[in-house]
């Protein structure tokens, strides 16, 4: 009996760890990536709305020179302030659904008149059909720069489903952590102290696992040279995967200290309990 | 006492190991079970992952004394700068002739001979300010000059024509002379798609 209760200790023991891991983990991932207010953080951290206004710019030269148009008409047709703005925009259409539509008429307008000014003449009609084309070729440059995808509706019905599945996930594991706390302690009733043992093997577990994620994927992935979409996003994107790398090891850390501690503390009592017991049996007035 | 701290430390180091062992378990229970897709996973991560700065030893482009070429430029490299001082234009030439190349210099068409092999060498230029625009100022007799990392040849315009877009048969390619052919599109001041041409030509100066 003694035993079989040991082992189904084990196991709970084991759920619970694998319990308090994923619930970590879920924690850790709507903090960051899933958290709207952290993504707009790491976005000005990065300077990234300054890096996408670098990068339009270079973008739109490669049109200008095919135009035959001076390369001065581009001079200030976007600002710092019009990226910032529109790059909330789609994160807001991406996090909260909303619909909004990024507006170009202020570049075309700032476009046409430098394209004038710089011309100081009528343009033909051909002339006007071929600004037309350039000034529509520079608004989707600018689209396409600042990442407006026809997905975000549907990157936003996803998000919405796994914020729904994870708020879920998280109430599940709540209970069932404290069902399984509460089942380790009725088996461990006789000797309570032992509660601290069985937890302190739990978060040791979890400490060593998170320790162990953390050098393997440092020594497996490279973190620091991954490239998507463009690299004002791959600086954030690796940024971000960094803290979270960075994270994951501290709350490993911490674990791992807090499970070893719960484990001297259950060994000191133990330890006591044995050495009063041997007191007790060799004393010679009882 | 000694006895208190042995038995504290006995069962301490007693439940770390069943914690080693039921890390290890799990670990590899998770790696039974799901080691290929983690595999896979991070074959995919690390396939978006470029290493742009130690991504190759540069290696110099050199001539032999057959005239050929060794260690080509990579494609979309800086390996020569053009020099016309008629027009005052001084650029860098790329290997390749796509948008992003054209945006930053000169052309080299990659069908065509590199300077110094004795073929035809096809450079291409837009029409702006800061290239060709005034490439209707040169005239036969003007000099071009292409320093390369391996050496420099000075080229002297003998024709310059006006053609169609699609008129290739005008941009031939031979190993029998040196030509270079530089083209901008035409009009040079044109405002939108330009469908011509301007041509110059000019043969290597021994």
């Amino acid at each position: 009996m003694r035993v079989v209760r040991l082992i189904l200790q084990y196991i709970l023991t084991i759920i619970l760890a694998m319990s308090v891991l994923a619930l970590i983990l879920i924690n850790i991932i709507s903090s960051t990536v899933l958290n709207e207010s952290y993504i707009m953080s790491k976005l000005e951290e990065e300077d990234y709305y300054n890096q996408i206004y670098e990068s339009a710019e270079s973008n739109f030269e490669n049109y200008i020179h095919q135009s035959g148009l001076d390369e001065e008409v581009l001079n200030d047709i976007i600002t710092k302030e019009k990226i910032e703005k529109d790059t909330k925009i789609i994160i807001n259409n991406i996090f909260d659904g909303t619909d909004t539509e990024i507006d170009t008429d202020e570049i075309k307008n700032k476009l046409n008149e430098n394209i004038d000014n710089s011309l100081g003449r009528k343009k033909t009609a051909t002339e006007e059909k071929a600004i037309n084309e350039f000034v529509n070729l520079i608004c989707n440059e600018y689209k396409t720069t600042i990442l407006t995808t026809s997905y975000e509706s549907k990157i936003n019905t996803a998000y919405q489903k796994v914020i729904k599945y994870i708020n879920l996930a998280k109430k599940v594991l709540l209970i069932l952590i404290g069902v399984l706390v509460i089942l380790i302690v009725l088996l461990t009733i006789k000797r309570i102290y032992r509660i601290l043992a069985r937890l302190g093997l739990a978060f040791v577990i979890d400490g060593l696992l998170f320790l162990l994620a953390k050098y393997f994927i440092d020594a497996k992935i490279k973190i620091e040279t991954i490239t998507i979409l463009s690299s004002s996003v791959s600086i954030v994107l690796r940024n971000i995967l960094r803290e979270i790398i960075n994270i994951v090891a501290k709350d490993g850390t911490i674990l791992l200290v807090l499970g070893i501690v719960l484990i001297v503390l259950y060994a000191i009592i133990k330890s006591i309990r044995k050495s009063r017991r041997l007191q007790d049996q060799y004393d010679p007035e009882k | 006492m000694p006895n208190l701290v042995g038995n504290t430390l006995k069962a301490t180091i007693k439940e770390l190991i069943v914690a080693l062992i039921f890390t290890a378990l799990i670990i590899g229970i998770g790696y039974f079970l799901f080691g290929a897709r983690i595999e896979e996973a991070i074959s995919l991560i690390n396939k978006v992952s470029i290493d742009v700065e130690n991504k190759k030893e540069v290696v110099e482009t050199i001539i032999d004394e057959n005239n050929k070429l060794k260690n080509y430029p990579e494609y979309g490299t800086e390996y020569a700068r053009i020099n016309i001082p008629k027009i005052d234009v001084d650029l860098p030439v790329y290997f390749g002739d796509t948008l992003e190349v054209l945006k930053k210099g000169v052309g080299h068409s990659s069908g065509s001979y590199f300077p110094g092999e004795g073929g035809s060498i096809i450079y291409m230029g837009h029409n702006s300010k800061k290239m060709f625009r005034r490439f209707s100022e040169l005239q036969i007799g003007n000099e071009i000059k292409v320093t390369t990392s391996y050496g420099e040849y000075n080229y002297k315009i003998y024709d310059m024509q006006l053609i169609n877009e699609t008129d290739f048969d005008k941009l031939p390619i031979q190993k029998e002379k040196e030509i270079l052919m530089v083209y901008t599109c035409y009009p040079f001041n044109n405002i939108g798609y330009a469908t011509q041409r301007y041509v110059v030509y000019a043969e290597l100066q021994k």
